[in-house]
């Protein structure tokens, strides 16, 4: 751990700080400890955020006002905690402040639920049509994410895409363990109903009915 | 998630299915639970089918990729506007200040003057300036009605100034050229002792108030009053006839201003020819 003295300057290397080293260096008003911070975590807030929220431009915004909220508070940070479980839980409360707050749809978010933000989607394929179908494949799944209760979204992307475990997620949304398992578990049902509502639906949609014949072939 | 005494069956299985296939119960019932999907043929396809739904969520939804854009810059920027950096001042570099600091760093409305006070209360009386909230357009500070105000009051002082400037200056019977002046302070004024005046100051005077008035007959010829009540003039309670008549004459005159140009000759033919005819 640097001492006092050497947190004026950033090291050459910061990767060997820890979370806990660089919060102190942010203490002192160093700003290579807030900008390093942000570095390793943003892009995982802005993860959890944008799987809470239908808008990757409120993701952003979310997951940045996360970061101010830590900073302004530092001198309370617990070193005993992680990081990142603070930074995640205020991310959560913001999602869920946000959703609250945002006006409810028809169709609970839709697939254009999403209103004009372009996606970062990786589209890096050969084949366009490929990337085509993988983005139909993304908002379909989107469609069901948001589908479901804010308090399932955020256990399930912090279990499925951080890979945080049950206790880690119950600090970060402010449960007991069981709490979460529950959630988790009605998460993954809810989503996995809502794929294959709507995967029946499609079909539906795409079958022809037997008596819906061309009215022009008919001679009608 | 199950008694561990019993058989576990299918019914089981089937509630822990969704905790399963992410590892998520204890250790215990997990081994279970895998012992229970190798030997049952029922539960073995269900369990396929939450998974590959499972597979499909962290596919799309891990594709989308982390933050599109670096969050550093903004949020620099307002750690540099709370001043939360070393050797940077509370308030720099505010391209998105919070909104406390916004109000800080809100360039502040220019006060007026008192003597653009007074001009103001010229142009828009006090009552109406008040009344009509015709001062918010003009200032755009915060809070409009207390500048306003400030402006009335300023203006009305520097009133009540003039007119005693020009009561004490005036010989008797000349009657304030001001009519939106406070009509009680000048006649509080001019009940005052009269003061000794030389020859030169009297020339002088003369000389101002005559002045005065020619000012105030241009003023009442080009801009015509007929309801001073309506244009948010105070009333002038004259102390003397001679004053009453004055100000009728100041208010009412039908003497054109000597100053107004009067068209004559060709140029006069010219600007009212009517009839058609064309003047070469």
């Amino acid at each position: 751990m640097p001492d006092d003295r050497s947190l004026a300057e950033e090291p050459q290397d910061a990767s060997v700080l820890t979370d806990a080293d660089l919060i102190r260096a942010a203490q002192t008003g160093a700003e290579w400890g807030f900008r390093i911070l942000v570095e390793r975590h943003q892009a995982r807030a802005f993860r959890v955020a944008r799987q809470m929220v239908p808008d990757s431009g409120d993701a952003l915004d979310i997951s940045q006002e996360a970061f101010l909220r830590v900073f302004r508070n530092l001198e309370r940070f617990d070193p005993k905690h992680e990081f990142s479980t603070w930074l995640y839980r205020i991310v959560s409360n913001l999602c869920i402040d946000h959703l609250r707050k945002r006006r409810p749809t028809a169709t609970g978010g839709g697939e254009d639920g999403d209103d004009g933000h372009p996606e970062t989607i990786d589209t890096s394929v050969p084949d366009p049509s490929a990337g085509l179908e993988r983005e139909e494949l993304v908002a379909r799944v989107r469609a069901c994410i948001e589908a479901l209760p804010p308090h399932f979204r955020s256990v399930l992307a912090l279990r499925e895409l951080e890979g945080l475990p049950c206790t880690e997620i119950a600090r970060i949304v402010d449960a007991t363990h069981v709490t979460v398992r529950w959630r988790l578990h009605r998460a993954r049902k809810l989503f996995q109903e809502e794929w294959e509502r709507r995967e029946r639906i499609g079909a539906a949609l795409s079958t022809p009915t037997p008596d819906a014949g061309d009215p022009v072939a008919d001679g009608t | 998630m199950s008694d561990s005494s019993q058989p576990y069956n299918c019914l089981d299985f089937e509630r822990d299915l969704h905790l399963v296939i992410g590892g998520d119960l204890d250790p215990q019932a997990q081994v279970r639970a895998q012992q229970h999907l190798a030997s049952c043929s029922d539960c073995e396809p269900r369990a396929a089918r939450a998974g590959d739904v499972r597979q499909l969520y962290f596919e799309a939804a891990g594709r989308v990729s982390g933050a599109p854009i670096d969050a550093w810059p903004k949020i620099r920027e307002a750690l540099r506007s709370e001043g939360r950096l070393a050797g940077v001042p509370a308030g720099a570099g505010m391209d998105r200040p919070t909104e406390g600091a916004q109000a800080e760093s809100e360039p502040r409305a220019k006060r007026p003057t008192a003597l653009e006070a007074a001009a103001l209360a010229e142009v828009l009386p006090a009552r109406e300036f008040i009344a009509t909230g015709e001062g918010a357009s003009l200032d755009s500070g915060r809070r409009p009605w207390r500048r306003v105000e400030s402006r009335a009051w300023a203006g009305l002082l520097v009133g009540a100034a003039a007119a005693a400037a020009v009561i004490f200056l005036r010989p008797s019977g000349a009657v304030d050229p001001s009519p939106n002046r406070s009509g009680e302070d000048s006649s509080a004024l001019a009940n005052a002792a009269p003061q000794a005046v030389t020859p030169a100051e009297q020339q002088g005077s003369q000389q101002t108030n005559s002045i005065q008035q020619l000012a105030t007959q241009q003023l009442a010829a080009q801009q015509p009053i007929t309801d001073p009540a309506s244009a948010g003039l105070r009333q002038i309670s004259p102390t003397s006839s001679a004053e009453r008549l004055a100000l009728q004459s100041v208010l009412y005159s039908p003497v054109p201003a000597p100053g107004a140009i009067q068209p004559t000759g060709p140029e006069r033919l010219a600007s009212f020819s009517t009839s058609g005819v064309e003047l070469r």
